[in-house]
């Protein structure tokens, strides 16, 4: 049993069930915690515990496969769950008066907190964060002493997904909202900008003519596949899995732009329809 | 205070035991991490071929000592095939002193696939240690082994050194609420007289 990771999993799923019970107590009409906000937040979890307590973190130390899909299952699947669960002001209520008034003052005014929050959490700081750990793990020596190394594999784990949760943090727009939130389209360029690098690594890592990663030749070959073949397989998951990722949000965020925009449009039939001696008058004014 | 625990104990429990028992159905839960400095790797044993790690990376006198053995055989296709059906053994001995020797009876690794083995022990002094790797199944047997250089003792206790540091950010952190929260008294203090 790892319990270095179930013991956090439990503590923040029971936090966030606390917070959730007692803001739902208050009023049901409150849309800080949702049936499924709650629901996209626990599988989110249960995507952290599934890619870090199962056998896939055992097998992804025999195949490249496996540790490819780890580490998309943490940071494309994991984190944004996780962000549109809405954690923040959930677990606020979920932790005791004094716990939530010192994070309050922490992060209220010009505190050192905030401050570096702010800076931190700007969209070019956060995806150039998540880009350069992302990228920079993928290189063969990291890659490699990972695999050897226990702390420094835990080490790649942890700041894969807290780049992650650094990622997606102005694609969710979750809170605590620290800047202006990016426009749509903003959203959408943000995410096709990590395209072009995810699949250029992808398709050198799948195209490469050795084994990059030399550490899959000290492993038996169990599973009827050589160690090329499985970097190959590996590369393209890498590729595809993200690349398909960043279209499907873009396709998600195209879809709540037109739907804001038909709810606008018909706001402003409704509102021209209730008062139309005010819109007579704005064109009389005008012509 | 005494109201949230009430709240706590009456409402939030069942619902946070549903999500327990979610997370512990969902892991499926493996012990093993995996991984480890490869000291065998596709090595000849009577008529199996091993391979062998050890974690962590160095070991050190008085620490942690795990190894984890592959055991498997080829087919007659050559195809690489795992052995699930052996007993072994890792017997750890300083170099020159093998009476002194530890043996591990070596466990298959939970959640792991079948042909994996693991032992876990702690050496008690720095230096050179024969590892070898005794195999025994339907097949036969064979052993194979390796020498490993096992550092000094760490001087530095990190686990005190992070709970320290954790202590000293738990204080200042109070500190700072303290006195942001005297400020903000003042402040309202000022505006009221």
């Amino acid at each position: 049993m790892r319990w270095e990771i179930l013991i956090p999993l439990l503590i923040l799923g029971s936090i966030y069930a606390i917070g959730w019970v007692r803001l739902r107590r208050q009023s049901r009409r409150q849309k800080v915690a949702t049936r499924w906000r709650m629901v996209a937040y626990y599988t989110g979890l249960a995507s952290l515990a599934l890619a870090l307590m199962s056998p896939i973190d055992w097998l992804g130390s025999q195949l490249l496969i496996m540790h490819m899909v780890q580490h998309k299952i943490l940071v494309m699947v994991s984190a944004p769950l996780i962000w549109l669960g809405n954690p923040f002001p959930v677990a606020m209520w979920g932790i005791p008066r004094p716990a939530r008034n010192g994070v309050t003052l922490a992060l209220a005014g010009d505190s050192l907190v905030r401050r570096g929050l702010t800076l931190i959490s700007q969209p070019a700081i956060c995806w150039l964060v998540f880009t350069f750990i992302y990228l920079g793990w993928h290189d063969a020596g990291p890659y490699d002493l990972a695999l050897r190394v226990e702390w420094v594999h835990n080490l790649e784990h942890i700041t894969f997904f807290l780049g992650a949760m650094l990622f997606w943090w102005p694609v969710v727009n979750g809170a605590p909202r620290l800047h202006k939130s990016l426009p749509y389209w903003g959203r959408i360029l943000y995410v096709l900008a990590f395209v072009p690098p995810n699949a250029i690594a992808g398709f050198a890592i799948a195209n490469s003519p050795d084994v990059i990663y030399t550490y899959y030749n000290s492993v038996p070959r169990l599973f009827g596949m050589t160690a090329l073949e499985d970097q190959m397989i590996g590369g393209a998951i890498m590729w595809v899995w993200s690349s398909e990722m960043m279209i499907d949000v873009v396709v998600i965020m195209l879809g709540v732009m037109f739907y804001r925009e038909k709810k606008h449009k018909a706001r402003q039939a409704v509102s021209a329809h209730t008062h139309p001696v005010h819109h007579a008058g704005h064109v009389e004014v005008a012509g | 205070m005494r109201q949230y625990w009430i709240d706590v104990c009456s409402r939030a429990v069942p619902v946070a035991l549903l999500a327990l028992t979610m997370f512990a159905v969902t892991a499926g839960v493996s012990g093993a991490h995996g991984g480890g400095t490869p000291q065998l790797s596709d090595v000849e044993a009577g008529p199996f071929r091993l391979f062998v790690w050890t974690s962590p990376e160095p070991w050190r006198a008085g620490g942690e000592a795990h190894v984890t053995v592959a055991v498997t055989s080829l087919d007659a296709a050559g195809q690489t095939i795992p052995v699930d059906d052996a007993d072994v053994a890792i017997e750890l001995a300083p170099a020159g002193a093998p009476e002194r020797a530890i043996v591990l009876a070596a466990t298959p690794v939970a959640g792991a696939g079948a042909g994996f083995y693991e032992g876990d022990t702690s050496l008690s002094q720095d230096g050179a240690w024969d590892v070898s790797v005794k195999v025994a199944a339907a097949a036969g047997t064979g052993d194979a082994g390796f020498v490993y250089q096992v550092m000094p003792g760490s001087q530095i206790n990190w686990l005190l050194w992070l709970g320290g540091a954790l202590a000293v950010l738990a204080v200042v952190g109070y500190l700072g609420t303290r006195t942001k929260k005297a400020a903000a008294g003042y402040t309202q203090r000022a505006v009221q007289e």
